[in-house]
């Protein structure tokens, strides 16, 4: 089988770039994701994991373990434009490329080989173009799907390149922990692990029927995976699934009114950005994190798709009464729209002007793009936008 | 309590008060059938999940009174295989279990104490007035499925009561689309009564008012109303807040009229939705001298054309709707014609059954995208 799937996968991403846009930053730890204690780390320099901070983990906790780190509130247009030239660099090799995130792509050289040597050749001259153009390193993985490729560019990071070949995969992967195989989360680790099955090789020794029964469809997955199959393709169309926003208070809040500010400001921001794509949504969902990190997502369907502030705003609040979610202080407050679809023939209604609010709606778009965010407010924002 | 009773009208009387039994809730006797033995009277069973209540009169022979609970679904299931015959039922008050004898079944079931069972609510202070149970099924066909499932504005999820002077009229709409019937009836009110009755009242109704049934008595209140009619009551909470100003969008003025045979109008609309479903769900209609066509295009599948003839009064008109709140009507109606009045692509298309005046569809179009 041949070496056609890349996993591209950038180290420490937002602390890289904070290290290359300042030199000092360099070689000391970097720790990306907010400045007050409140927020969670999003990515910290290798410099940093040496003490154990590692993403996802709540900044005070960072603080803790690497009180001398340098934590920095993330500049995440300054990334996304970074991101931006390196997938350029991508798309001059093939035009297969699938993003799975900001600074993580799958590569499908499939044909490639005449044009730029084989898949190792353009693997590494990636690496290269990357490092020379902006001093940041990515770890690559190179094997025949995408499964093997993730765990590839898993293997020697950070600055790795790591091919797993085909006659490889059995003497890879049965040392590995369950938990690397791609979809095995918390969950089914306990399950297996509950069982004694703790490596990929172990997990091998289960039939298919076996894992069926534990695990039900996952549990055929797995029995795949944990040989090397994987027929996922890679997917250049990534179309957009949601959108949506979040905001972690300064300290945990219960006021409604500051509650209910905050949620028109994302309702805003999440709708502006549906009619920027031209895009409906048939699904609206609220998220809550208490101060003890319990963390509940709600949602609702509506039968006729929306991109409309007001709705999605009525819509959340309705959410949040409903399932009684502001009854005690909350430390971060989300909402999103997702079952998207392009905007299409627009069903009218009888008791609404959708004509005159949709318009309205446009030329407020029209002016916040020519006069910034904050030249049009709703009376409910004006607050918040005074104190700030 | 103590009793023999006849198992099809036992069986009869728990179908009839099941629909209001509790399907989930906190309180578990809310899950049960609220019995009650009186003498020379029968066996009285309640339902009550506490939106909707029924109490339903069935004929027993009462040997000792008194009052049990049991669940709903246990009782009915045993109650449904028992063979045809007299049933022989007591209740053993000191371990809270009934007895059910019939034939050569022997059945104990467990069951609550029957005081702490929510009894129906009075409806004080109510409006009382006759109607004719059939006349309102009809009316309740007519609306229902035009209520919205929207949980987020519950009174859309229900149907629009007024009550007018020598008037009763029922209203439904999800905002995209009105439904409202109306007819005369005999009151001596001076001003006008409104209330929303939920969805699931309207469907129940429907369901327990029979093809033979003649008078029902209503009485309303601002929280409940009471349906009375051949021997059932039905008691349902009223959904409170707001309907929309339904009056305010009904149309009075129209460019074009239009008279189709239904069934035939019908049927063409259901032939195009077949491409028409495959996208979003849009038809185009256009009525022009005799014919109407009615079209779907979708740029991946195909497209749809059918051809009816009409009789048209008034301008050409072209409009796009949402194919199933057009079939769902056509669907409902009984009479052989009905009536299309127009105005312009963006304004709503009526419908009415002709020659009667006591319907009114409205259908919002849907403007192209851009």
């Amino acid at each position: 089988m041949a070496l056609n799937i890349m996993h591209v996968d950038m180290d420490a991403f937002y602390a890289a770039v904070e290290q290359m846009d300042n030199p000092e930053l360099k070689g000391k730890p970097v720790i990306v994701g907010g400045i007050s204690n409140r927020g969670v780390v999003s990515t910290a320099s290798y410099e940093a994991r040496k003490y154990g901070v590692h993403s996802a983990m709540p900044i005070a906790e960072a603080k803790r373990l690497c009180p001398h780190g340098i934590f920095l509130p993330g500049r995440h247009e300054r990334y996304s434009e970074v991101s931006r030239q390196i997938f350029a660099i991508l798309y001059q090799y093939t035009p297969i490329v699938e993003k799975v995130s900001i600074d993580e792509a799958f590569l499908d050289l499939t044909g490639c080989s005449r044009l730029f040597g084989n898949s190792i050749q353009i693997g590494r001259r990636i690496k290269a173009d990357i490092y020379n153009k902006f001093g940041l390193t990515a770890s690559i993985g190179l094997a025949s799907n995408k499964f093997l490729a993730k765990l590839a560019s898993d293997m020697e990071k950070p600055d790795g390149f790591f091919v797993i070949e085909e006659k490889d995969i059995d003497r890879i992967l049965e040392p590995l922990d369950v938990g690397k195989i791609w979809g095995v989360g918390k969950r089914t680790a306990e399950i297996l692990k509950s069982k004694g099955i703790d490596t990929i090789g172990r997990l091998k020794t289960l039939t298919i029927e076996e894992l069926e029964t534990l695990l039900g469809k996952n549990g055929v997955r797995l029995y795949y995976l944990s040989r090397g199959i994987d027929n996922r393709r890679v997917e250049v169309n990534n179309p957009v699934k949601s959108i949506s926003h979040e905001e972690t208070f300064a300290e945990d809040i219960s006021d409604r009114n500051l509650i209910l500010a905050s949620l028109l400001r994302m309702s805003i921001k999440v709708s502006r950005r549906l009619r920027k794509a031209g895009l409906v949504g048939n699904t609206i969902e609220v998220k809550i994190r208490y101060g003890d990190f319990t963390t509940y997502t709600r949602s609702i369907s509506i039968s006729v798709g929306t991109n409309q502030t007001d709705i999605i705003y009525q819509k959340a609040i309705y959410l949040l009464e409903k399932n009684k979610l502001l009854n005690r202080p909350i430390r971060l407050l989300g909402v999103g729209v997702s079952n998207l679809s392009p905007e299409g023939p627009e069903q009218l209604s009888l008791f609404e002007n959708n004509l005159k609010m949709e318009k309205l709606a446009k030329t407020i778009d029209l002016i916040r793009d020519k006069f910034g965010e904050t030249s049009v407010i709703r009376a409910r924002n004006l607050d918040d936008f005074k104190s700030r | 309590m103590n009793l023999t009773i006849n198992q099809k009208d036992f069986y009869h009387g728990v179908q009839i008060v099941q629909r209001a039994v509790a399907s989930r809730s906190t309180l578990p006797i809310l899950k049960g059938i609220y019995l009650e033995a009186v003498k020379d009277k029968g066996l009285k069973l309640i339902a009550n999940n506490l939106e909707m209540g029924i109490e339903y009169w069935v004929k027993a022979n009462i040997i000792e009174e008194g009052i049990f609970v049991l669940p709903a679904n246990e009782l009915s299931n045993i109650l449904r295989e028992l063979p045809a015959a007299e049933i022989s039922f007591q209740v053993d008050k000191s371990n809270y279990q009934a007895k059910i004898n019939c034939l050569n079944s022997r059945f104990t079931l467990k069951g609550y104490q029957a005081d702490e069972f929510p009894q129906l609510p009075e409806v004080e202070g109510a409006l009382s007035f006759n109607f004719n149970a059939l006349t309102f099924r009809e009316m309740i066909e007519e609306v229902k499925f035009s209520t919205s499932t929207d949980q987020t504005q519950p009174t859309l999820t229900g149907g629009l009561l007024v009550l007018s002077p020598g008037e009763i009229s029922l209203v439904a709409t999800n905002t995209y689309r009105l439904a409202y019937s109306k007819r005369e009836i005999n009151n001596d009110l001076d001003k006008e009564v409104k209330v929303i009755l939920p969805g699931t009242t309207l469907n129940e109704l429907n369901h327990l008012i029979g093809d033979e049934e003649d008078e029902m008595n209503i009485l309303l209140n601002e929280s409940y109303v009471r349906f009375t009619f051949n021997e059932i009551v039905f008691i349902s909470r009223l959904i409170e807040g707001q309907f929309p100003n339904y009056k305010q969008v009904i149309p009075v003025d129209f460019k074009s009229s239009v008279k189709i045979d239904r069934v035939e109008f019908l049927n063409a609309v259901k032939r195009v939705s077949l491409i028409a479903r495959l996208d979003s769900n849009v038809i185009t209609l256009n009525v022009n001298k005799d014919q109407m066509s009615i079209s779907s295009t979708s740029t991946e599948y195909g497209d749809a054309l059918e051809l009816v003839e009409i009789e048209l009064e008034g301008e050409e008109q072209t409009i796009n709707i949402d194919a199933n709140y057009l079939m769902d009507v056509l669907r409902t109606l009984k009479s052989e014609l009905v009536n299309i009045l127009l105005i312009g692509p963006l304004n709503p298309l009526t419908i009415r059954k002709y020659p009667e005046d006591n319907y009114i569809y409205l259908i919002m179009p849907v403007r192209p995208g851009a």
